[in-house]
């Protein structure tokens, strides 16, 4: 899950990306409106957290532009500007939450799952296969026994993405899209590898292979 | 009388009033001078006349008969002379041996008067001493003028009526001159009110003040820029406030992350200090910055459209509250309040994310129609959530009270509200929801004015629904 977070003050927004990426999300950051804008509408983002208040274009004309243009990557508005006219205003732009400054990140990781697991094919709370449920707060997969089997980021990242798409041909470019934030060195041989590991873990028969198209994970094993 | 028009009225009232009396006690005696003027002369003439025959003549009885004309010898013509010669007195024929009651002069003069004639005749006598060395000739001549009396009453009868229908025509002819005339000032005051309700946008006050007489522009033009200063100040405001609430509240984020990274670390002491002086900061901004947001009742901003602005409100609140699918109904009439937009939505924001928060399905707002004078906003929010127990109901409001540490929020949201209330001089009441069962808040707002306004007709309100389309709307509630 690929998350970007438009936000213009750099403490604050290398905390939250520090925060989500160990939560398990692959993150971008833009640190003004028009950067935002256009990361927003070229790459394929899971969510958003939109500071309104952002330099260059402000939140809510970048929110308007990407409804305008059909985007409809679910967006959580993360603003100072809390007033109950604002937040009427952010939600009738196309806003999917609505936050207030300051906040508790944990809220903001509880608002961030939500938008993610409404937005995903599936929305089940709990994401099970092959016998084991992924346990999202710990990255770490859990047998029936009650037995864990930690995950590295990658393979969360990765699990947790193929678990929420289902039945889905996911070509080798789109899961490295959503699994790694833009500045990382994708390279598609590192998917096989990670694919071959979560076989490894779930048995076989979980993710099958089209040749030529990219992997479908089987959702009932 | 504090009224320009009445006052103005009465004054030229009483100027026709006396225009009138005056023209009408002039023309009265006029005509009747004018005939006496007119016989008189004819009968001095005939006087002289008289004399000049009467004179020398050797016969004077017979000369003055000769002398006068036929009107003279036809009886009870009403003209008739009498000469008195020493103590000889020639009668005219026509006097038919009837006495004349004349007032004779005593000296060499002469003298109209009126006296009684005979067969009821009003005669006008022209009586004439003439002089002379045997004591002199007093002769008088009379005409009837009874007919002309008779006429000159006519004449001002007719006259007393005319002026009087003159009159009336007058006055009403003044009093449509002034409302017409004044008519610009209830434009005018038309344009205040609606200026003060926020309903007038800015080139609308221009082109209204540019179709006003020049007597009036100035002060439509003086208070669309006073409006135009108060919006403008009170959007200065408003935004120094975002910003300020911006500015402090992002560090404030990194802060209670820092406080995190302190408490991951296993300083949790130090960690909980941070927080608690944290939260404590946040609560003083966020309660303060909204109390400086808040308009107030004195000068509303944008008025509040009860019904479509409460839909769009209802819409964002079940966006938020997605996950517990609560349903919202919103019943409003669909008018507009004087009262001040942002206010109104932070006012019904808060409260209905709090009856959100506790609700198990079911939220209900309700303005109930007030009937004919609306000088007050009263509302109720009901939910089925599970109330709060008396102890707590007395404390809700009390800024930090968060009754459940599960639920998100600060605990401001209903404080918030009573800073509204208070602004705006209303009360607020919690208690059971005798409907559904949870917590009902009871808010009445006072409208910023006095009684007697247009109001939206009870039919044109709807059944309540969860949607509705929004559509244009009437003022509600008075206005000054």
């Amino acid at each position: 899950m690929r998350l970007l977070i438009a936000e213009d003050d750099a403490a604050l927004a290398d905390r939250l990306r520090t925060r989500l990426s160990g939560a398990g999300y692959a993150v971008d950051v833009a640190a003004d409106g028009i950067d935002a804008a256009h990361l927003g509408s070229s790459e394929p983002y899971d969510a958003v957290i939109l500071d309104l208040g952002l330099p260059g274009k402000p939140g809510l004309s970048v929110l308007r532009e990407w409804r305008g243009a059909g985007n409809a990557v679910p967006v959580l508005i993360l603003t100072a500007r809390d007033g109950w006219s604002e937040r009427v205003e952010g939600l009738q732009a196309g806003a999917d939450d609505y936050l207030g400054k300051p906040f508790h990140v944990e809220e903001l990781l509880a608002r961030v799952q939500a938008l993610l697991r409404r937005a995903a094919p599936v929305q089940a709370t709990e994401l099970r296969a092959g016998g084991w449920r992924l346990d999202e707060a710990r990255q770490c997969l859990i047998g029936a026994d009650g037995g864990e089997q930690p995950l590295t980021g990658t393979e969360f990242r990765l699990l947790r993405y193929f678990m929420r798409h289902p039945d889905q041909v996911l070509s080798k470019t789109r899961l490295s899209e959503h699994v790694y934030d833009y500045d990382a060195e994708r390279d598609s041989n590192v998917i096989e590898v990670y694919v071959r590991r979560l076989r490894a873990l779930l048995g076989s028969e979980c993710i099958e292979t089209r040749r030529g198209q990219g992997y479908v994970f089987v959702g009932r094993p | 009388m504090n009224s320009l028009r009445n006052r103005l009225s009465l004054a030229l009232s009483l100027v026709l009033l006396v225009a009138a009396g005056l023209l009408a006690l002039g023309l009265q005696d006029f005509p009747r001078r004018l005939v006496e003027d007119y016989v008189g002369s004819r009968l001095q003439h005939d006087a002289d006349l008289l004399y000049a025959r009467v004179l020398d003549a050797p016969d004077p009885d017979a000369a003055a008969q000769d002398a006068a004309g036929t009107a003279y010898q036809v009886p009870l013509s009403g003209h008739y002379f009498v000469i008195h010669r020493g103590e000889q007195v020639i009668r005219s024929r026509s006097l038919w041996d009837e006495d004349l009651r004349v007032e004779l002069p005593a000296s060499v003069a002469e003298m109209a008067q009126r006296v009684p004639g005979p067969a009821g005749q009003s005669l006008l006598v022209f009586v004439k001493r003439f002089g002379g060395e045997d004591g002199g000739i007093v002769v008088a001549v009379t005409e009837d003028v009874g007919g002309v009396d008779a006429a000159i009453a006519r004449f001002r009868k007719r006259l007393l009526i005319g002026v009087a229908l003159a009159l009336l025509a007058l006055l009403a002819l003044q009093r449509r001159l002034l409302v017409r005339g004044l008519a610009p000032l209830d434009k005018a005051v038309a344009a205040c009110r609606r200026i003060e309700r926020g309903e007038l946008a800015a080139p609308d006050i221009d082109a209204s003040a540019r179709t006003a007489p020049s007597e009036v522009r100035p002060m439509l033009e003086a208070l669309s820029r006073l409006a135009r200063h108060q919006a403008q100040r009170l959007g200065r405001i408003r935004h120094a406030a975002g910003n300020l609430s911006h500015a402090l509240k992002t560090p404030l984020a990194v802060l209670s992350q820092a406080a995190d990274d302190v408490s991951s670390q296993g300083q949790t002491a130090t960690a909980a200090t941070i927080r608690a002086q944290l939260d404590s900061m946040r609560a003083t901004i966020e309660r303060e910055l909204h109390r400086a947001r808040l308009a107030g009742s004195g000068a509303p901003g944008e008025s509040f459209e009860a019904r479509s602005q409460l839909e769009a409100l209802a819409a964002a609140l079940q966006r938020l509250h997605r996950e517990r699918h609560v349903s919202i109904e919103i019943d409003a009439p669909e008018c507009r309040f004087p009262l001040d937009r942002e206010d109104m939505l932070e006012l019904f924001g808060n409260l209905l994310d709090n009856a959100c928060k506790w609700a198990r399905s079911r939220v209900r707002l309700s303005i109930p129609s007030t009937g004919e004078v609306a000088d007050v906003l009263a509302f109720t929010v009901d939910d089925d959530g599970p109330g709060a127990p008396d102890e707590v109901r007395d404390r809700l409001g009390t800024a930090g009270l968060r009754t459940d540490e599960q639920q998100p929020g600060h605990g401001l949201g209903l404080a918030i509200v009573g800073d509204i209330v208070a602004q705006y001089g209303g009360t607020i009441g919690y208690r059971r929801s005798g409907s559904l069962g949870g917590l009902r808040v009871d808010v009445k707002l006072p409208m910023p004015c006095d009684a007697g306004a247009d109001r939206t007709p009870a039919d044109q309100r709807t059944e309540p629904a969860r949607i509705r389309s929004a559509s244009s709307s009437s003022t509600c509630g008075n206005s000054r």
